[in-house]
């Protein structure tokens, strides 16, 4: 399989499970375009959580959200009432969270069911800017709206050559 | 009762659990971000049970299975994992785990999870649901006893 269809094969395993959880667990609908496109540059939103993608496959994830449908996200997954001064420590641990608990419902979609991958602990970046494409890497990325506004979500990795399992 | 030890490197997980844990009504000893903290408080706190996460930095939590069951062989640790670690929780239960949670967590989850590690325990939903019992016994209409005296 070639590198390129890896990076789609991986983002379409991810962008199912984005659909599954975010109605199920979060009860927020997200539509879908359809569309998987290939893109040299990504600007991000207010938050964004990246994921590293390692072992038999070497890739980067990042989701990136804004404010509202973060903090929306966060008092869903939360357990009783969020106190208004615990909120913020709250929020940036969420975003971890569920990018963890996605990326661990996807693994078995991944190419080859995701045997021998290994994925990073989340790491989440608050206002960052862009992420620019560099030679031999390709940046694929969907976009899911939903009523608290849009996540993206991208895989990145080499574009070039062969995958071999 | 159940005194629990709660390990997970998620403040938001850590903070569910222990309210999740709290509303059965068992108490949450000490809260950990990483195994080697596991290890130090289950050895000042003496939890009946442990809820241990995964993928943790510092210690994960295959490893502090094996080191807390090198320190007390009668350990209870519940592994919490997400989809796609179902071979690191066999691992763990080979290793002498007492059972798993798989996430997105909730309080029939838990204390399902609980029940499976302590079958005789009591907790505050069993208590509603012999509540909920006597209310639907007293409900029932029985014929009224003649008073034979």
């Amino acid at each position: 399989m070639e590198n390129i269809e890896v990076l789609k094969e991986v983002l379409k395993a991810i962008v199912c499970q984005v659909e599954i959880f975010m109605r199920d667990e979060m009860k927020i609908e997200t539509e879908f375009d359809g569309k998987y496109r290939l893109v040299d540059k990504v600007e991000l939103k207010k938050y964004t959580t990246t994921i590293g993608i390692g072992g038999s496959l070497n890739l980067l994830f990042y989701a990136t959200y804004n404010e509202l449908l973060l903090d929306t996200m966060t008092r869903r997954l939360a357990y009783g009432e969020i106190k208004e001064d615990e909120f913020v420590e709250l929020r940036d641990s969420a975003a971890g969270e569920i990018a963890n608990m996605i990326m661990g419902q996807s693994l078995s979609h991944f190419p080859n069911q995701g045997r021998g991958v290994s994925i990073t602990p989340p790491v989440t970046i608050e206002d960052a800017k862009s992420i620019v494409k560099t030679n031999g890497v390709g940046i694929i990325s969907a976009m899911l709206s939903t009523p608290y506004g849009m996540i993206e979500l991208n895989v990145i990795g080499s574009a070039k050559g062969e995958w071999n399992a | 009762m159940l005194n629990i030890l709660v390990v997970d490197d998620s403040l938001i997980m850590r903070r569910n659990i222990t309210k999740m844990i709290e509303s059965l009504g068992h108490r949450v000893v000490a809260e950990a971000k990483d195994g080697l903290e596991a290890m130090a408080l289950y050895a000042k706190q003496k939890p009946d049970l442990v809820t241990m996460d995964i993928t943790m930095p510092e210690m994960d939590g295959i490893t502090a299975v094996k080191e807390l069951k090198k320190i007390d062989k009668n350990a209870k640790i519940i592994m919490v994992t997400s989809h796609g670690q179902e071979e690191m929780v066999i691992h763990a239960i080979r290793n002498g785990a007492s059972g798993y949670l798989l996430k997105p967590i909730n309080v029939i989850k838990l204390r399902d999870s609980i029940r499976k590690v302590f079958p005789s325990i009591v907790d505050e939903t069993t208590l509603q649901e012999r509540e909920t019992a006597l209310l639907e016994c007293d409900e029932i209409n029985l014929p009224e006893i003649e008073d034979i005296s």
